[in-house]
């Protein structure tokens, strides 16, 4: 991950480079912009809003394109990534074209590191590259810079092109670690986590997610479970359909449908979460 | 008169004792030094060799180049800087390159010593398969062919690298590395 970090430093620099040259030039020089180049020090004070908006328009569009193409390449940098596998032994089947590795298998792809006893590599209907890795059980890691997760299954499909981990047979466990350090843990019966989107889905009858926000201190964790959960990971926002609980200290919510926000640390419930039963809600009191 | 009898058939015997001894030794010296001279002339040299081997219909099987091949008198054949090329009905090309092998007396193995290339062509359905390896035996009537040294594939944008290879040369082919299996996978 060095050269990624290596890459964002090199456009972090020439995006200073751009940003300082063309406001050096304006006359009304007061742009010159701070270390921390916020986007408010990008309107320099003198001028109405609306003129300054539409004279650093060019600016503001070339830093935006920069940055789209900078995410754009990052990801696709990932993606072409060689996966890098060490086992005991390795058979290559010409009449499946796919490769057989057996005897404590390890792959790592960047971030991802994944621990099996067995793991084929072959490709699926499109052609695209398939990694099914089977283990009792099968152990994955992604260690990020901004979180960190990790899972156990029996059987880990690994959909490369698209970054998609799908997670099968028991025992399912997953963990999420973001860079605050809240943690998250659930457990269920299939996972797919998309490493694209940020997104994880989890199926089960029920899923038991435990969630614990390290700023909260001594804040008892809040503990869930339901049907059905989808897991925003960019968004912080925790979804849960089907019979859905969550539960803090003694106090319960209960519906078919509950969004928990871990940013805002809320639960919401009932016709706000688009849910079509009514909200049954317990409220522990405080022993005097 | 009797005691010089017996003195004198006494020594008789032992001549003979002495010299059937003596005939034995020179005989089994004798056996050695022709073992010897086996060993080290070959009875056949034959220098930029080119061989087609086909079937009863002409088909091409193989085709074997080498600098120097040397046949020994009850033994098998060496070989120098081996080139051989197999053309199965039903798979792509198997080309070899050796340093040194020897071929066996009943021509079904060939065991190839020092650097070892095998490269099979590729065919529609999957990329050349390319290894390097050292000291390896091909079973070229059975299309096998094994080694236990340490061993690099590549299959397109497969590298796979092991100590000891198992190759089944035949369609489809089977490609194992035995132990401390690497591979590295550049995924399109």
């Amino acid at each position: 991950m060095s050269l990624n970090k290596t890459s964002k430093e090199a456009l972090i620099e020439s995006l200073r480079a751009s940003i300082r040259t063309p406001f050096q030039v304006f006359p009304w020089g007061e742009g010159q912009l701070s270390i921390g180049y916020s986007w408010f020090s990008l309107f320099p004070s003198p001028k109405p809003p609306s003129l300054r908006f539409i004279q650093n328009f060019p600016k503001l569009l070339s830093i935006l394109l920069s940055l789209m193409l900078f995410a754009s390449t990052q990801l696709e940098a990932e993606t072409k990534l060689p996966v890098n596998i060490s086992a005991d032994s390795v058979e290559h089947d010409d009449s499946t074209a796919s490769l057989l590795y057996s005897g404590n298998v390890k792959l790592i792809q960047g971030e991802i590191s994944l621990f099996c006893d067995q793991l084929r590599l072959s490709r699926d209907k499109e052609e695209n590259s398939l990694i099914t890795a089977t283990g009792d059980p099968v152990t994955f890691q992604r260690s990020g810079i901004d979180a960190s997760s990790k899972g156990k299954a029996s059987v880990v499909t690994y959909h490369v092109k698209q970054r998609l981990l799908q997670l099968k047979g028991e025992p399912l466990q997953f963990q999420h670690q973001d860079q605050q350090g809240n943690h998250t843990r659930g457990d269920a019966l299939t996972a797919d986590y998309d490493m694209l989107n940020e997104h994880l889905k989890m199926r089960g009858a029920p899923i038991h997610i435990k969630h614990t926000k390290k700023s909260s201190g001594k804040e008892p964790p809040l503990t869930g479970k339901a049907r059905n959960l989808d897991y925003d990971f960019k968004q912080e926002q925790l979804v849960m359909t089907g019979d859905a609980q969550i539960e803090q200290d003694g106090s319960k919510v209960t519906n078919d449908r509950i969004i928990f926000d871990m940013k805002q640390m809320t639960v919401i419930a009932g016709r706000k979460a688009n849910a079509s039963e009514r909200v049954h809600t317990t409220i522990r009191l405080e022993k005097e | 008169m009797k005691s010089w009898l017996g003195l004198i058939l006494l020594i008789a015997v032992m001549l003979a004792v002495g010299s059937f001894v003596t005939h034995l030794d020179r005989q089994t010296n004798s056996a050695v030094a022709q073992h010897h001279f086996h060993q080290d002339y070959p009875d056949i040299r034959v220098r930029n060799l080119q061989l087609t081997h086909t079937d009863a219909r002409g088909h091409h099987l193989h085709h074997l180049f080498a600098d120097e091949l040397r046949h020994y008198i009850n033994r098998s054949t060496e070989l120098d800087n081996i080139n051989l090329m197999m053309t199965p009905a039903d798979a792509p090309n198997w080309y070899t390159q050796a340093d040194h092998g020897w071929i066996d007396q009943k021509n079904k193995l060939m065991m190839l010593y020092g650097s070892v290339f095998l490269k099979q062509e590729e065919s529609e359905t999957s990329p050349a398969i390319e290894t390097i390896s050292r000291d390896m035996i091909i079973d070229y009537q059975n299309s096998l062919a094994y080694s236990m040294a340490p061993t690099t594939v590549l299959n397109g944008g497969h590298l796979l690298s092991g100590t000891g290879v198992d190759i089944h040369m035949k369609r489809p082919v089977h490609v194992s590395i035995l132990s401390n299996v690497s591979g590295s996978h550049v995924i399109e």
